[in-house]
């Protein structure tokens, strides 16, 4: 599902942010990455949805080697992958209906489909009766879960989160979590980016460790 | 076929990237109104001063009078050689005694003051009938000096002045239109792409999470596009009904200062096809000044 064979990235000033990674996550697994601030966290999982390129190594994802894989084809392989991040990253000056319907408008879906898709995704994630509020009027964990509904509701083989519970509380993390294993049961590969030991530590998952780029410890 | 299908989605998100950014665009469109107002003007001009020289085309004519004593062999051979100018497409020899007729013709009633006057007072001459690309690019003079220099041929006129001075001015407008005209257009090209540029910033977090959800950057650019093609739509349509309102006033001022008889017969506002040539041309300018910005700001960031 998601392989990676000695990956680096190095930045233009020269600092590594990756170096040598190699890992694998099988399909329909659920696995945290953790590890301090600026250890590559975020630089692993915008290597696994394509926003970034190695600077040396492979990536396979869904069978598809990114390295090698077109430009054009990006857009095509990032459908089967959904992401959620800690700031949400929602559209502000639209309903929370448009805002999980994007993922689907891109892809060419029939209104009517959209539409039903949606209600059942936001259904699902306890928003169905806020379908029309624009995201500025919910709470912070309500946008995350419209943008959970977002990365979710076409279905993708892979769901990434950037430490998704990163600006909730307590009560609100364990929700988000929830909808996680909800997902992962489904068949869903989960990888879960965060620095919180303490969340890690309330399920037993898989954790890969990075320190300074490198794969520390995988448990 | 998928893009057809999403044609409404297009619409709706250029409509709504218009909307959120009205005051710019209103500023962008009225700007491109006014710079293709003037380019208009020009066509105008244009269009009237070719419409004058196309309504002679035909009718210009070299007169080239003999010298006294040249023998029918000699205007033979001057005939012959004249024929040979790629830009003269015909020659009539008119005797010494047809120049008088033709004299007494043009006197009508007043032939009789032409009484006392031998046949031998007016040249014999050789009417040279030009092609209208003479008169298009203003060489007439130039033609007309070298029948000078053919031996028999004692002086040459035409309608010195005239012709030359709107040939001239056809290439004149030409020249300018082309100059100020790519000026323009330069410039609007550049609006247009920076207009683009702004919107696409205004809208990047749209354009980063689209991108996330999978969507194609032709799908992300179409509505920028749209938006490009509709400015430069908009203003060119409303500098053509600028040009309208000046014209139709132009004409209603002249109308009373001359009379209707002049001024209709005359002046002409830009034909069918230029306004659909240049509607084609702006849609154009609008794609190409977009799709720079959506090349440099959508694609580059890939």
């Amino acid at each position: 599902m998601i392989q990676l064979f000695h990956v680096y990235k190095h930045y233009l000033k020269g600092s590594a942010a990756l170096e040598d990674i190699s890992l694998q996550v099988e399909k329909g697994e659920f696995a945290f990455i953790t590890g301090p601030s600026g250890a590559g966290k975020s630089t692993l999982l915008k290597l696994m949805f394509l926003a970034e390129m190695p600077t040396k190594g492979q990536i396979i994802i869904n069978g598809y080697n990114i390295t090698r894989l077109k430009r054009s084809a990006v857009p095509f392989l990032r459908r089967n992958i959904g992401v959620v991040f800690q700031d949400f990253k929602l559209l502000y000056d639209r309903t929370v209906f448009d805002n999980v319907a994007l993922s689907l408008s891109v892809i060419g879906m029939p209104k009517k489909e959209i539409k039903k898709k949606v209600w059942e995704m936001l259904k699902l994630v306890g928003l169905q009766h806020k379908l029309n509020f624009s995201p500025l009027r919910l709470s912070g964990g309500e946008q995350q879960r419209v943008s959970i509904a977002r990365a979710l509701v076409n279905e993708p083989a892979i769901l990434l989160a950037d430490e998704p519970t990163g600006n909730l509380d307590q009560d609100l993390t364990l929700d988000v979590m929830k909808l996680f294993e909800d997902v992962n049961i489904k068949g869903t590969t989960v990888v879960v980016a965060t620095h919180d030991k303490s969340l890690i530590s309330r399920y037993s998952r898989r954790v890969i460790t990075l320190e300074h780029g490198r794969i520390m410890e995988k448990q | 076929m998928l893009i057809i299908k999403r044609i409404s989605y297009f619409m709706t998100t250029m409509a709504k990237g218009i909307a959120s950014n009205l005051y710019l665009n209103v500023v962008t469109i009225i700007t491109i109104a006014v710079a293709f107002l003037i380019l208009n003007i020009f066509f105008v001009i244009y269009r009237n001063v070719n419409a004058v020289l196309e309504g002679w085309q035909g009718r210009i004519k070299i007169i080239a009078y003999l010298q006294d004593g040249v023998s029918s062999q000699q205007v033979s051979a001057i005939e012959g050689q004249l024929k040979k100018y790629g830009n003269i497409k015909g020659v009539r020899f008119y005797s010494k005694q047809d120049a008088l007729s033709e004299f007494r013709r043009e006197l009508k009633g007043q032939a009789a003051i032409l009484s006392g006057v031998s046949q031998n007072i007016l040249p014999a001459y050789l009417v040279v009938m030009v092609r209208d690309r003479v008169i298009r690019n203003g060489t007439v003079g130039k033609l007309a000096d070298s029948l000078r220099g053919i031996q028999g041929i004692a002086d040459v006129q035409y309608g010195q002045g005239v012709t030359e001075r709107f040939s001239e001015m056809l290439v004149m407008v030409k020249m300018l239109g082309i100059g100020i005209g790519g000026f323009i257009l330069f410039a609007i090209l550049i609006i247009v792409s920076n207009t683009i540029r702004m919107s696409i910033f205004s809208r990047k977090d749209e354009i980063e999470i689209l991108k996330l959800v999978g969507a194609t950057n032709m799908f992300i650019e179409l509505p920028f596009l749209l938006e490009g093609v509709t400015q430069v739509l908009c203003g060119t349509g409303l500098s053509i009904a600028l040009l309208y309102l000046v014209y139709r006033f132009f004409l209603y001022r002249l109308h009373h200062a001359f009379g209707s008889l002049i001024v209709n017969a005359h002046i002409v506002f830009l034909s069918g096809g230029t306004i659909g040539t240049i509607l084609v041309a702006a849609a154009m300018l609008g794609f190409v000044g977009a799709f720079v910005s959506a090349g440099k700001f959508i694609r580059h960031n890939d």
